[in-house]
């Protein structure tokens, strides 16, 4: 991996993060991503990973999808939209036509910029959202470390908030028995477990989230780039445990800018560009195709930008020659 | 390994073309966890109060309370119905509606304010619909027990008639919950009929015969009309089953039931139109 490119996506996650002033977190956190990244990442090799499974039925296909969101101008136009069948109403195209299978054991980096569609691609397999065109085939318990926090009741326990989120995800009354403790053990709450999780703090609730979904025994693991839980030992912890995972061929989904993360974590990469799938492929191949495009992306800003800095250097040129010319 | 794994198989080719399909299927072998979610939907509204679900019961045995004082002790000249005193006429009315009031209101919002469960999960979105009616039948179940010991003190009860209450309440909870299936989702999609529902279920009780009997409404044409309110059909079947000791079917009420039977059936396919509808939309618009 050369360092140009790293340096290339790190500088594409900061512009990325500039544009995205809603929360400080995630101005803040692409940039801890880049440095901070390789203690964690260092204990993912690509030894760990046992080879995927080509005869087995595919663990996601996507058959040519296709997905826009309805945009309602208004409160009316939505209340209208249900009697009238959403017509007229504008449409925003997220995925236009993905295609792409995944077997069981492969572990699969989406890069793209954002509102290339990776979050939706990702939504449809855990099943929140649904194409609007073409067909997705999911095989096998997905957990998703999307939004930990997701799905908690502020009023119940913690073990009530377990009992009631491994009930939601499928799992029969012996088997969340059986997880309990362990979850309970991996999210290092102690007697926190029995209070309500209102009290809880915001890393708790975290760890809580990623206790759960990482002791359900998933098969298809879903995994944001923003996910960073708790200190550094417990990240080094969420790490083993995924590093687990991915060893007893687990098939995982990773979606981030950091060029360790996917190059350590990803043995294939699929590089999304405004809703279609540009490069399907190496990791390396994918990654250099992306950042020839930022690269670009970034070049033409900085000419706009340029060019934009003569135009009002010209002006002031004229503006200072019309000074001189009245005196 | 994903393989042979069938339970967790999840696609979208070959989806249910109507609504119900879509519906029945999303409740195939989730009885359990339907159960379990009801009863936590419960724990949940009453969390953190030392008395927990017991306060569903205590706050409209409260109101009964309250009506009892003001019909019975109070309004002494209130007059009796159908030569039953008002109390208990009014009585066997109230526990039916405080669970359709609960069933249509609470039904309606129940997707808006289980949003995560479509937002954040891939959940089965009608099982929401059904949890949040079943939690409002076991608080309502608990408060006819209440009603029936009242009734047994008295001396209207027991009876043969009251085994009928195994049909009426059942059919009271399918109709209501196939309500939702147009409902839920609409209200989850626009704010605006959520809001309408709960304006006129305020009217609604007035409308329908809870504290006076529409079986004695003078003008025919109104009290034919009233038939078409399915709320009148079931309160008027509690009566006879605990109160009036009448059948199911009889020659005064045989129109009522298939007037009642007809709009269920237009329910459901009105329901099954919007679920189906609604069902890929709500997670975006959510």
């Amino acid at each position: 991996m050369s360092e140009k490119i790293k340096d290339a996506l790190s500088a594409d996650a900061q512009d990325n993060a500039e544009r995205e002033q809603g929360s400080p977190l995630s101005a803040v956190q692409p940039v801890i991503e880049q440095t901070a990244a390789d203690p964690d990442t260092d204990d993912i090799t690509g030894e760990d990973f046992p080879e995927p499974d080509y005869t087995a039925p595919p663990a996601v296909e996507f058959e040519d999808v296709h997905k826009s969101y309805y945009l309602y101008s208004s409160d009316k136009a939505r209340f209208k939209a249900m009697f009238t069948n959403n017509r007229g109403v504008k449409q925003h195209p997220a995925l236009n036509g993905v295609s792409f299978t995944i077997y069981p054991g492969e572990s699969v980096g989406f890069i793209g910029r954002n509102g290339a569609g990776k979050s939706t691609i990702l939504k449809m397999i855990t099943g929140v959202s649904f194409p609007t065109g073409g067909d997705v085939t999911v095989r096998g318990k997905v957990a998703a470390m999307l939004e930990l926090t997701a799905g908690f009741s502020p009023e119940m326990t913690g073990r009530e908030n377990i009992r009631m989120k491994a009930t939601l995800l499928g799992l029969s009354e012996d088997e969340i028995e059986d997880i309990m403790d362990d979850i309970i053990d991996f999210a290092e709450l102690d007697e926190y477990i029995d209070q309500p999780v209102r009290t809880y703090s915001s890393g708790m609730k975290m760890r809580l989230g990623f206790a759960i979904n990482i002791n359900i025994k998933p098969e298809i693991l879903v995994i944001d780039e923003a996910l960073s839980v708790g200190d550094a030992r417990f990240r080094k912890k969420c790490r083993k445990s995924i590093r687990e995972l991915i060893r007893t061929g687990v098939t995982v989904l990773f979606v981030s800018h950091s060029v360790d993360a996917l190059t350590t974590t990803c043995n294939r990469a699929i590089y999304l560009k405004e809703g279609k799938v540009e490069f399907d492929g190496s990791v390396v191949d994918a990654l250099e195709l992306y950042n020839k495009d930022v690269e670009e992306i970034r070049r033409k800003r900085r000419e706009k930008r340029e060019a934009k800095k003569k135009k009002a250097h010209e002006r002031l040129e004229k503006l200072k020659q019309k000074k001189n010319g009245q005196k | 390994m994903a393989e042979n794994n069938t339970a967790y198989f999840y696609t979208t080719k070959n989806t249910e073309k109507t609504g119900i399909g879509a519906i029945i299927r999303e409740h195939k072998g989730q009885g359990k966890k339907i159960l379990r979610l009801a009863a936590g939907a419960l724990r949940k509204t009453y969390k953190g109060a030392l008395l927990g679900p017991m306060w569903a019961l205590i706050k409209p045995s409260f109101t009964l309370f309250i009506m009892w004082f003001a019909f019975a002790v109070g309004l002494r000249g209130s007059g009796d119905v159908n030569g039953y005193p008002r109390f208990y006429f009014m009585l066997t009315g109230y526990i039916p509606w405080f669970y359709i009031n609960e069933a249509i209101v609470q039904g309606a919002r129940s997707i808006r304010q289980n949003s995560q469960y479509v937002t954040k999960l891939s959940f089965p979105m009608s099982n929401i619909m059904t949890f949040t009616n079943l939690a409002s039948l076991i608080i309502n179940i608990g408060l006819t027990l209440i009603m029936y010991v009242i009734l047994v003190i008295k001396g209207y009860c027991p009876s043969v008639y009251n085994l009928q209450f195994f049909f009426y309440c059942p059919m009271m909870f399918v109709f209501f919950w196939v309500l939702t299936w147009t409902t839920a989702p609409m209200a989850a999609f626009s704010k605006d009929f959520e809001n309408l529902i709960s304006s006129v279920m305020t009217g609604m009780f007035w409308l329908s015969g809870i504290v006076w009997d529409t079986a004695s409404v003078k003008n025919e044409a109104i009290r034919i009309s009233l038939y078409f309110n399915p709320i009148n059909y079931f309160i008027n079947g509690y009566r006879r089953t605990f109160l009036y000791n009448q059948p199911i079917i009889a020659e005064d009420n045989y129109i009522e039931t298939i007037i009642m039977l007809a709009e269920l059936v237009v329910l459901m396919l009105i329901g099954s139109y919007y679920y189906r509808k609604l069902r890929k939309l709500i997670p975006d618009v959510l």
